[in-house]
């Protein structure tokens, strides 16, 4: 099990490596000028070449790099250049709500894909297998934002059940009962397509498991239906947590348009605002923290598995 | 088997002690949305405790759907009509509950292919306590382990505790067959029905397991119905011998009569084609053309449209079994024209009739 996991931590480093330099390429190759963003347009020539020394943006790319890698290696991600704070409270803080927000949604993904999936493969042929199909097709195919912006008309500004943005309220907020109320509608539409995802999943792993030899055994040694069930969902243990580990992954990268939407004050929000206002050490911290928490799940998943199945470790 | 003596052809056995597996007319009928596949038909036989009934036939000819009917493995579209009684006991009008407790207990099966029959994510050990602490056949879990090993060693695993601990993917195929065969006698069964249990198994593991299972029914004296499509596998194992074809047993009788002698066509084309060692390189003979569709029904006998020996009252009559030795059936009048009408539950070695 330790050589297992360390194996798989040596194969994690080439992949934040990867990873850095990708962000690294993007931020070089994507169009608009830092330091015209700093100055501003009326700035002058010689102003513009020094900023461009003091910043070390006359380097050579590589060393450029490598100097950016150092910092971030132990910690120091920077100031950002819109806000003119150090990065590494910003993009935490930032992290820390997009976390809240994505366990939440992961919750409701599981929740709701685990029971129409096994609804889906246990009843086939019924009625019901056929409206959870329908169900996780469509959660599926909607567009987030149309179904977040339709919560917002009817469930938020409608009813007024609902918050419409934020995390907390601005007067007299706080607490968790104010947190689950902002919280609702950004997870439902965050969690939307990650629930179908994992529904159709399930539902195809649960016909596997329970189409196998070993199943029709059980039954045969005079297991009850409870007992093969039980056994049948550990042995889809193994692809469920997979299958979280990418949705999980998913859900961190892709409640940026959720936070847009919703005003969530998370790391989507936070890169979406960096990127308009060209603040390059905040989007770079960002994302590399994304990255890293990817790879971090993924690395989790991995050791879980290994702890279910015998046959991965060795 | 034994010289047969001559013994009347009398009907239905009511002795006290009982075959341990009776099975009276058992038919099994597919249900599909678009038809109905009869896919065993009729079929009758009785095993006593220590013998061994082999099921002999080609893929698709019902021998696996008559065993797996006797648990009532099939789903909710199969409908079986019949008569199937274990030790005494009348199997097809028990509830679940009730059949549950049967499966396992009294009657095992022991499937065709062992790497797929154990869960691969536990213990091999755990698998086996727990058949053995649900049939109740263990009173604690420590007991339990202790049987569980010690049927381990029973099969003939060398280093059983080890075994115990180890997961299926551990071990080799011949040492799960008999993982699974442990599993099967675990709670003292009256009949275990293997269904081609060496068919995913080597050559040299083949014969070492179908060793293990004469030795064990020796000693448990249990009844055993074996399903294979290999002739050299029942000519190894079986006193009695039921060769099936589309759903129907053909031919029954004491495996050396009727893999020697054999009197009805099919079985004679089956043992044909078996290859020999004087068989030319490359040639096989095989039976020409195929067996009647599933889901469509024939009127006949079954083996008409390729039986050399055909007549047209073949394709018109399907023919009863007929006595041709003194526990010698087949349904072949043809080539048994002065036999009469038999009863299949005759069908049994010498000594036990």
């Amino acid at each position: 099990m330790i050589t297992f996991l360390s194996r798989r931590i040596a194969a994690a480093i080439p992949i934040l490596i990867g990873v850095s330099i990708v962000v690294f390429i993007t931020i070089k190759i994507i169009p608009g000028d830092p330091i015209a963003s700093l100055l501003g347009p009326t700035s002058t020539p010689e102003a513009r070449s020094e900023l461009t020394a003091r910043l070390g943006l006359n380097r050579a790319l590589p060393i450029q790099y490598f100097s950016w890698i150092g910092h971030t290696v132990r910690g120091d991600l920077g100031n950002s250049i819109a806000k003119q704070t150090a990065v590494r409270p910003l993009v935490f803080d930032a992290f820390k709500n997009t976390l809240i927000l994505t366990l939440f949604a992961a919750i409701l993904a599981f929740a709701a894909g685990l029971l129409l999936g096994a609804i889906a493969a246990l009843r086939r042929g019924k009625i019901s297998a056929a409206i959870s199909n329908a169900i996780s097709l469509f959660s599926i195919s909607v567009p987030q934002y149309s179904i977040a912006l339709l919560l917002i008309i009817y469930l938020a500004t409608g009813t007024g059940w609902f918050p419409s943005a934020g995390m907390y309220n601005a007067i007299g907020g706080g607490g968790w009962g104010d947190l689950f109320a902002h919280i609702v509608l950004p997870g439902i539409s965050a969690a939307l397509v990650p629930a179908g995802i994992i529904a159709r999943m399930f539902r195809s792993v649960v016909i596997d498991v329970m189409s196998m030899d070993f199943i029709d055994s059980m039954r045969a040694r005079g297991l009850s239906e409870r007992k093969i069930l039980w056994h049948a969902f550990h042995n889809t243990m193994p692809t469920l947590l997979t299958i979280a580990g990418l949705q999980l992954g998913y859900l961190l990268g892709g409640v940026i348009f959720v936070e847009t939407i919703f005003a969530w004050p998370g790391l989507g929000l936070l890169v979406y605002q960096s990127i308009t206002q060209r603040d390059l050490p905040v989007i770079q911290a960002g994302v590399i923290v994304s990255a890293l928490a990817f790879v971090l799940i993924n690395l989790i998943v991995d050791a879980l598995h290994a702890t279910i199945d015998p046959r991965v470790r060795a | 088997m034994t010289v047969d003596t001559p013994a009347p052809a009398t009907a239905t056995t009511t002795a006290p002690a009982g075959p341990a597996l009776r099975v009276v007319n058992l038919s099994t009928v597919f249900r599909t949305r678009t038809a109905e596949v009869k896919a065993v038909r009729s079929v009758s036989f009785e095993v006593e405790p220590g013998e061994t009934l082999v099921l002999l036939g080609e893929s698709g000819s019902g021998k696996s759907v008559t065993a797996r009917s006797i648990m009532r493995l099939h789903n909710s579209r199969a409908k079986i009509e019949g008569e199937v009684t274990l030790s005494g006991e009348s199997v097809l009008d028990l509830d679940e509950k009730s059949m549950r407790a049967l499966r396992g207990g009294r009657v095992a099966m022991v499937p065709q292919d062992p790497s797929a029959a154990l869960d691969p994510l536990r213990r091999v050990g755990k698998q086996i306590t727990e058949v053995l602490l649900l049939h109740k056949q263990a009173s604690s879990k420590k007991d339990a382990k202790a049987q569980a090993v010690e049927l381990l060693r029973l099969v003939g695993i060398p280093d059983p505790q080890r075994a115990f601990r180890s997961y299926p993917h551990e071990l080799s195929g011949g040492m799960r067959q008999r993982v699974v065969i442990a599993i099967g006698i675990s709670c003292d069964p009256a009949v275990i029905i293997a269904d081609e249990p060496t068919t995913a198994l080597d050559v040299t593991v083949q014969a070492q397991i179908l060793d293990l299972f004469a030795e064990l029914q020796k000693r448990l004296s249990t009844a055993l119905l074996m399903v294979t499509h290999d002739v050299l596998v029942a000519a190894d194992v079986a006193d009695v011998v039921a060769v099936m074809y589309a759903g129907s047993i053909v031919e029954t009788g004491p495996a050396r009569e009727v893999l020697e002698n054999p009197r009805h066509p099919h079985t004679k084309a089956l043992l044909g084609a078996l290859p020999r060692h004087d068989t030319a390189r490359g040639e096989l003979e095989s039976i020409p053309g195929a067996p009647p569709i599933a889901g469509q029904d024939f009127a006949g006998c079954s083996f008409a449209s390729r039986c050399g020996f055909a007549q047209e009252s073949c394709v018109e009559h399907a023919p009863p079994l007929l006595q041709v030795g003194s526990r010698h059936l087949a349904a072949c009048p043809v080539l048994n024209p002065a036999a009469a009408v038999g009863d299949p539950l005759s069908a049994r070695p010498a000594e036990v009739a």
